[in-house]
């Protein structure tokens, strides 16, 4: 069904010229040189006062890769996991400490899997963990890229950001160039959802030389934490975990579902509130990966 | 077989009573053969000649030669010409010379991509090079996820249909890279039937998909095939945007075919009604295989496909002839497999005599037959060529035989066998440039890739300027509605959502149901005529004692599966027990009757809201706005095999089913019809007329089809006979309204139809209706005929109408619609 002001439109439109008609009438003047109405802008549509606070977007800067710009923001750790960094520093302490045991031992006590060898032995500069933030589901479009990764000796966050449609291609850009340091990649339901996205929208942007230049162990943990916690959880949802394994809790966080229309208003309006939640949601499911990365491992 | 011998062994039976009304003997013709410049490679010689053919056909080494240079081809030979092969050899050809290569095929419904699939298996299965080289699969809803990936990489001769590529497969493009990026050729068969609706659509679909061949690089060359139409270059032209190269010239033989107009004979001495003509199609078929012929019934409705079949088979049996179990009934909604199985046995021949709808008019290949009863005229001029073309044989004689129904477009047809003879088929029309229609595609090809407003292409083009001169306002109010995002000067689509999964390319949604075949019967049985229906389906036994045996279109599902129906199938009775409206099912039971049931339908057609008014035509009435469409089956009727009497009568209670639409509509006012009733005519059968004429003359003006519109005559809505036209789609798309627009210029051209026409009384040219449709689930004898429309009245009425808007005729027609009516 068409709604009634596209109608309305489109019936303005629907004046064709008299087609092909064997009987000789007089078309009615003019019917062929149509001109469009100027377009009307829609009025704001928040026209109340919600404080934008300066939040995480504005600490954002611009790259500019040969495919056009970007924004980058980069965070601590800490900024979203208060003490996160001397957690995880302790805890590849230990993991490396494991790794070595088992090397040394005859009969070895803890027998490490393949993808997490790789990824012990990729630890901590040559892992790449990812999350995407994307318009809907296959086929659409993919806004945020984020990033976690060891940045000049300490792991930080990066989030990639398209500021509207338009620089899609340029975050693939950057993620393809940053991929290219990396062994081992990290996701959570990526094997499904993050990487064949990443591999579609890229084709899409023929940057398809890239994406086959790039052999890397691909561990995605939503397998390895359903066979850890399968039968103590409701369910392995990312959110279910950082509750009941990493027992953290959210605060103003913004429901997944939403995040699809609140991008599409950030684009058409430019309101950054629900903007900064989704990089806040982002950057918060990237230290629960980091997080459950380093315990499913142990 | 001897056709001559045939026809005069029908005209010796007792029961002739001059009812061959004229023969017509198309002489034979002989075949022309041509070589191609360039040698097909070895192996295509090889599989060539294995199949028993020496040289090609004169139009398939045109039609090669055309693809080889790039040439976008249109192919309209006959049918049985080896169309087929104008599409194959050059892909076949081009997969050989590279393994790449790709090319893509779409037919307009999924059992032609499964004949095709079949055929094309065929051809190279016996060639271990060629099986290697081509590797066909079909890729449609009804692929299994599982096979899917491996039809996206491997395929290199991908089968599908347009909706196919519209919902699942354009959205998805990065998953078909490997096609897109090497696609040399797209098949795009049955051209004709992309027309109207289907047709907007379709072009709308191709200029996407030529879009995205560009964005990987590849320019594929365009092979089409149509039936024979009066304009296949200019539709398959329009249909893809770019200039065809028409191939007409059919160098296939043709042995000598007569074609008999065959007039039932009357039932009285002085009855103007005629004996069925399902019933003397029954004698011909069974003279025909007699006579050691193979032939095909076409029946205007499933019906009437099932009760031929039967009678033929029962008539047969009684007779003790093994011919009996050599017949059946072809019909949609079988299942694939038993079409698949009837196909194959026509084809080798096992079969003789098959019942059929024009399901089995497309392509689907059958081979030739000897005879094609044509009973009641099929509506157009090119569907009846179309279904007679499948008798004929390359060197033996074939016969055509069109028997005439009680309808007055029938009748005039058997008075006047020159018009018949002489009448080009018919034009087919597709305006790519609907709003409506591209309202619908322009966020789907956003979606796809963004349309870029700034870059020019080598045509002086942008991305968008390929969807025609309306793009760029369409995108402007797509923009304004919040479905697409302008950044720096390039459309993107503002959601995540796949938009091309809500758009149906067709009239209507395309779900069916199940008729589920419970085993076991009733438990109770019926006693004293009343059925026991059981309550809940489920509980009658485990799932073994279920089968699914057919399928129906959810629109006619309440036409022909309502409780208590005989639903036939393969000329068996099945009595429904139950509809399962919620979970689209219909459970039957086997069950001899010795009657069939027959849906009474109503119909009514609504005036919801007015949008404009205007004074085109003042002081008459003439609205336009939205109207409700809707039907029910309220009551059904028992009526007895062979004999058709009507024995009895229940109610159905199934809710009605509707379709909101726009339409125009239109009412004479107290002066026009006191001046025609002071002339002795009636302005309600003139208004009848005119909505006749109307229908076929608004495709004319709003370049649809016929089939596209729904017209009626009411005198409920406004408390005055008034003609209401409407589009066959949910919303409408704009057709009506264009109507509405330039009414005085569509009264013209009526007044002008009619005016011209030099017939007498009126006729199917003028103003009888050339297209009913009679609901597919009937049997067409039990309807009652309807009268051709009084000429006179239909030329005076339109003569005051024109008259009265004629001062200001072409002034300004154009203008916005007046007085919009935004409440009821």
């Amino acid at each position: 069904m068409v709604d009634d002001i596209l109608r309305q439109r489109l019936e303005s439109l629907n004046r064709g010229p008299m087609p092909i008609c064997t009987t000789a009438l007089t078309a009615p003047s003019g019917s062929s040189s149509f001109t469009p109405p100027p377009v009307e802008r829609s009025p704001q549509i928040y026209s109340g006062t919600i404080k934008a606070a300066p939040g995480l977007l504005r600490s954002g800067e611009v790259v500019v890769t040969d495919a056009g710009e970007h924004l980058r923001i980069r965070l601590s750790i800490d900024a979203i996991w208060p003490n996160g960094e001397r957690l995880v520093a302790t805890r590849l302490e230990h993991l490396q400490d494991l790794a070595a045991m088992s090397e040394q031992a005859i009969e070895p006590t803890v027998v490490l899997q393949p993808d997490f060898a790789a990824l012990v032995a990729a630890l901590p500069d040559r892992v790449l963990l990812l999350d995407l933030e994307t318009c809907g589901l296959a086929g659409s479009a993919v806004f945020l890229v984020g990033l976690l990764r060891q940045i000049d000796g300490v792991p930080a966050i990066e989030l990639l950001i398209a500021r509207n449609y338009a620089e899609e291609q340029a975050i693939l850009e950057t993620l393809w160039q940053t991929v290219a340091g990396h062994d081992v990649l990290v996701t959570f339901n990526g094997k499904s959802f993050d990487w064949p996205m990443v591999r579609d929208r890229s084709t899409r942007y023929r940057l398809a030389a890239r994406s086959a230049a790039a052999p890397m162990v691909h561990l995605d943990l939503l397998h390895h934490a359903r066979r850890r916690w399968r039968k103590q959880l409701p369910d392995c949802r990312l959110q279910t975990l950082e509750q009941l394994v990493c027992r953290r809790r959210r605060m103003g966080d913004i429901p997944g579902h939403r995040i699809p229309a609140a991008y599409a208003e950030f684009v058409r309006t430019g309101f950054e509130r629900e903007m900064d939640a989704i990089l806040y949601h982002n950057a918060v499911d990237l230290v629960t990966l980091l997080d459950l990365t380093l315990r499913l491992a142990a | 077989m001897d056709v001559a011998a045939l026809i005069e062994r029908m005209q010796t039976r007792a029961d002739y009573a001059g009812q061959l009304a004229h023969v017509e003997v198309l002489p034979e013709r002989q075949g022309r053969f041509a070589e191609p410049r360039q040698p097909l490679p070895e192996a295509l010689r090889r599989l060539l000649a294995a199949r028993g053919i020496e040289q090609l056909y004169s139009h398939q080494s045109s039609a090669l030669e055309a693809a080889r240079a790039h040439h976008d081809v249109v192919v309209t030979t006959g049918t049985a010409s080896g169309k087929t092969l104008c599409y194959n050899l050059p892909i076949l050809e081009a997969a050989l010379a590279d393994p790449n290569a790709r090319a893509l095929y779409l037919f307009p419904t999924k059992a032609l991509a499964q004949d095709q699939l079949k055929g094309l298996l065929e051809l190279v299965g016996g060639d271990p090079e060629l099986a290697a080289a081509i590797r066909p699969g079909v890729y449609d809803g009804d692929t299994p996820t599982a096979q899917r990936r491996r039809i996206r990489g491997e395929a290199n001769l991908v089968l599908s249909n347009p909706d196919m590529l519209h919902a699942s497969v354009l959205p998805y493009h990065p998953k078909w890279e490997a096609l897109f990026s090497n696609l040399r050729f797209i098949v795009v068969d049955e051209v004709h039937t992309y027309r109207g609706i289907l047709g907007a659509h379709v072009s709308a679909v191709l200029r996407r998909l030529i879009r995205i061949c560009e964005h990987y690089g590849s320019r594929p060359v365009f092979l089409a095939a149509s039936a024979t139409i009066a304009n296949p270059g200019e539709l398959a032209g329009r249909l893809i945007g770019r200039e065809m190269t028409v191939i007409d010239d059919d160098g296939s033989p043709r042995g000598c075919k007569y074609f008999v107009l065959w007039n039932p004979a009357p039932l009285g001495k002085d009855s103007l009604a005629r004996r069925s003509a399902s019933d003397d199609a029954v004698t011909w078929m069974i003279e025909a295989l007699e006579a050691g012929g193979q032939a095909l019934a076409f029946t205007r409705t499933r019906q009437a496909a099932e009760l031929i079949h039967r009678y033929v088979k029962e008539q047969l049996a009684a007779d003790h002839s093994p011919l009996a179990d050599k017949v059946r009934a072809y019909r949609g909604g079988y299942l694939p497999n038993e079409r698949r199985e009837i196909e194959q046995e026509l084809f080798s021949g096992k079969l003789r005599g098959v019942a059929a709808t024009n399901a089995l008019e497309l392509g689907i290949d059958i081979g030739t037959l000897d005879v094609a009863l044509l009973v009641n005229y099929p509506g157009t001029i090119a569907s009846s060529w179309q279904q007679a073309g499948r008798s004929g044989r390359r060197h033996d004689e074939s016969l055509a035989v069109l028997l005439a129904g009680n309808d007055p477009v029938d009748q005039y047809l058997l008075r006047h066998p020159e018009y018949f003879f002489a009448q080009s088929p018919e034009h087919a029309v597709v305006d790519p440039n609907n709003p409506y229609v591209l309202a619908k595609h322009l966020p789907a090809a956003a979606f796809e890739l963004p349309l870029d407003t700034e870059q020019r292409g080598d045509d002086g083009g942008n991305d968008l300027d390929r969807f025609g001169s309306l793009a760029a306002p369409i995108a402007g109010a797509l923009q304004d509605t919040h479905q697409l995002v302008n950044v720096k000067g390039s459309y993107y689509f503002a959601g995540g959502q796949n938009p091309a999964v809500g758009v149906s390319l067709r009239h209507m949604s395309d779900n069916t149901f199940s008729i589920v075949l419970v085993k076991g019967g009733s438990r109770k049985g019926g006693g004293g005529g009343q059925v026991a229906l059981p309550t809940a389906p489920d509980s009658a036994g485990s799932e073994m004692d279920h089968a699914v045996i057919a399928n129906v279109d959810a629109i006619s599902a309440p036409e022909l599966v309502y409780p208590e129906a005989v639903y036939l199938h393969n000329g068996e009775t099945y009595l429904v027990r139950e509809l399962d409206l919620a979970g689209k099912v219909a459970y039957v039971e086997r069950r001899e009757t010795d009657y069939y049931t027959q849906a009474v339908l109503e119909s009514s057609v609504r005036i919801t809201g007015q949008r404009a008014e205007s004074d085109l035509v003042s002081p008459t009435m003439l609205a336009y706005g939205d109207v409700d469409v809707s039907w029910q089956t309220v009551a059904f009727k028992k009526i007895k095999f062979a004999t058709r009497e009507n024995i009895g009568l229940g109610p159905v209670e199934i809710p009605a089913q509707n379709l909101q639409t726009t339409g125009v509509w239109l009412a004479p006012d107290d002066a026009v019809r006191a001046e025609m009733k002071g002339a002795g005519l009636r302005a309600s059968e003139g208004v009848v007329g005119m909505r006749n004429l109307a229908v076929v003359a608004l495709p004319l003006v709003a370049m649809c089809d016929s089939r596209d519109l729904g017209g009626v005559v009411d005198s409920k809505n406004l408390g005055q006979t008034t003609m209401i036209l409407y589009d066959r789609y949910p919303g409408g798309l704009g057709y009506s309204e264009r109507g509405f627009q330039q009414m005085p210029q569509l009264l013209a051209i009526c007044l002008e139809m009619v005016r011209d026409c030099p017939c007498g009384d009126g006729c199917p040219s003028c103003v009888g209706l050339p297209n009913l449709r009679p609901a597919i689930h009937s049997d067409p004898d039990l309807a009652r005929g309807y009268p051709m429309p009084n000429k006179q009245a239909t030329i005076r009425l339109l003569e005051l109408l024109c008259g009265k808007s004629s001062a200001e005729f072409g002034e300004d027609s154009r203008r916005p619609p007046i007085g919009v009516d935004a409440g009821r």
